[in-house]
């Protein structure tokens, strides 16, 4: 069975075992749409703060809640496989010949697809509030999202893999969540920050994502943040598939 | 169909190396039956998970329908089930889908997948639960779901851990038939694991016991009981004060030993129990002894553990 096979198989699977509970869907939708309801007015009334456009700032605001609603669809998958691996469906599935990265990526793609979703559903609802569109901007807006949604997801993967139990797992995912949302500077400009801060939000690596979200919501597809932005995710989505299937070579299950 | 030599499994655990299996050699031919009996934590979990490539051994060879564990991992998974301890199918999916998706991960085309998805809902008795989600199964129903989907590709060679664990009698006994028709009906060579004596007895053809990581028996349940000194024979009288002549007659038997009166019972062993009974019957008849009953009794696996190991295996149940 080639890779692609193999990963479409345990990606059809994936999705038709959750198809049938709508509610992490609706979950990761509605939490970026309370945040745009919720927190778009305070940093519209910041005004014309360092780091903010002076005028409206839907075209500022939207790109770093998208990149808060990627990372909250893709980054804990990892809880997934720990549930799996405690069921004893992880280990029926190292039985079988599939290909350990294809059982990676299978799951991944799922999260892959709900954020290209979910972004393009966003978009759409914020449209009506002011919402410029610049649809080659956009087009690779979604684009880089789903890219930095198989990253995330398949760091999950690998750190739910590595750790042993649950509470391992969501004591990791509380260590880090603040300060990753925080230094992406998705909701409040890292302009704002004092050096160190700044320099920490140079290691996270939704920073760079979000910067260049925000260079295609205006239109600049050429903007050098936006390679950046693509090539940051795209290096810890390799890291994270080669420490992945490692861990899934030697999981004990 | 299993070659393995002098496997061994290491663990770390924090500061010490723990030897699971130190040094196990295990033969298995086509068309065996095989159990490896033993109390929890003897090692044959790991054993099992070492021949299904789900261990790496710490040292040793296996060689597993022809290819070797180590070098040929994935050959190995093409050709061998394996239905661990625990639900190997995913909730949310519904049984026939769960089936059809395991079959394609062996490379079946869709087809062939769909048709090999209903022939074995029939065999395992879960046609009527093809479209229910595997969450909403019946413990015995999830079990035969994982039975099904360790057949999906027709392997020739089956691994089991712990089949019946958890199971109510009913639903074990209904396991039990189906692993017996994997052997008599698919001509399938099955290995299983089990802590369960009257488990191996009834379906094994040979047992491998298994004590702190080595094997300390293998043979068919017959021949390890021949380990034990003779069947356990007991007389019950109808009079309690007759009991010590009674045991005077039987200690005149040349074969019985380890003689023991009770109450109004004797026991002894001896060899060949069945054959010894009505030349006793007659014995006792002669001083006009009155029996209430008799008993032959072959020798459990129980006792072959005792003999080997001095522990029963039932202590630790």
């Amino acid at each position: 069975m080639n890779m692609v096979t193999s990963t479409a198989t345990v990606f059809t699977r994936e999705v038709r075992s959750k198809i049938r509970t709508p509610w992490p869907f609706v979950e990761s939708l509605v939490d970026p749409l309370l945040l745009l309801v919720l927190f778009g007015p305070l940093v519209a009334g910041l005004g014309g703060v360092e780091g903010l456009p002076s005028g409206d700032t839907t075209q500022w605001f939207v790109p770093g809640i998208l990149v808060v609603m990627t990372f909250s669809t893709s980054a804990f998958i990892g809880s997934g496989i720990q549930e799996e691996r405690q069921a004893g469906a992880l280990e029926r599935m190292l039985v079988t010949p599939v290909s350990r990265l294809a059982m990676l990526l299978g799951r991944v793609l799922r999260v892959v697809v709900i954020v290209a979703v979910q972004t393009v559903v966003v978009m759409a609802i914020t449209i009506p509030f002011g919402l410029d569109v610049f649809p080659v901007g956009f087009a690779v807006a979604v684009a880089q999202l789903a890219v930095l949604a198989g990253a995330l997801g398949v760091v999950s993967l690998a750190a739910g893999l590595a750790l042993t139990n649950a509470y391992a797992f969501w004591g990791m995912v509380t260590i880090f969540y603040t300060p990753v949302i925080v230094t992406s500077g998705a909701l409040l400009p890292m302009d704002l920050a004092p050096d160190w801060l700044y320099a920490v939000s140079r290691i996270n690596p939704l920073a760079h994502v979000v910067e260049a979200q925000r260079s295609l919501f205006v239109g600049d597809v050429a903007d050098p943040a936006v390679a950046l932005g693509f090539g940051v995710a795209f290096a810890f989505g390799v890291a994270g598939a080669l420490i992945g299937t490692r861990a899934l070579n030697r999981v004990r299950v | 169909m299993i070659n393995a030599r002098n496997l061994v499994r290491r663990f770390s655990l924090k500061h010490e190396t723990v030897e699971a299996v130190r040094g196990v050699d295990i033969d298995v031919a086509p068309g065996e039956v095989v159990a490896f009996l033993g109390p929890n934590g003897a090692g044959k979990s790991t054993t099992l998970r070492m021949l299904t490539t789900l261990l790496p051994p710490s040292d040793g060879t296996a060689i597993v329908a022809g290819h070797d564990v180590r070098r040929e991992p994935q050959e190995v998974r093409k050709r061998i089930g394996h239905i661990g301890q625990g639900n190997g199918s995913m909730d949310g999916l519904q049984v026939r889908e769960e089936l059809y998706t395991q079959g394609r991960f062996y490379g079946l085309d869709r087809r062939t997948s769909w048709a090999r998805t209903s022939e074995l809902l029939e065999q395992l008795d879960l046609a009527e639960q093809a479209s229910r989600d595997v969450a909403r199964l019946s413990g015995g129903q999830r079990r035969r779901l994982d039975v099904a989907m360790g057949l999906i590709h027709r392997p020739g060679l089956v691994f089991l851990d712990e089949p019946t664990t958890g199971l109510d009698p009913q639903s074990r006994a209904n396991l039990l038939d189906h692993i017996r028709w994997l052997r008599e009906e698919q001509d399938i060579t099955v290995v299983l694991t089990t802590h369960y004596l009257d488990e191996a007895d009834a379906v094994a053809e040979r047992v491998i016991v298994i004590d702190h990581g080595q094997i300390i028996a293998d043979g068919t349940p017959d021949q390890l009981k021949s380990k034990v000194s003779g069947d356990l024979v007991t007389v019950t009288l109808a009079e309690p004060e007759s009991v010590d002549a009674a045991a005077e007659v039987v200690s005149r038997i040349p074969t019985a030993h380890e003689i023991e009166s009770r109450g109004d019972v004797v026991r002894f062993r001896t060899e060949r129990g069945d054959a010894v009974m009505p030349e006793l019957v007659r014995a006792l008849d002669g001083p006009g002894l009155t029996l209430r009953g008799t008993n032959v009794q072959r020798p459990t696996l129980d006792d072959v553990f005792l003999t080997l190991t001095g522990r029963s295996l039932r202590d630790d149940e």
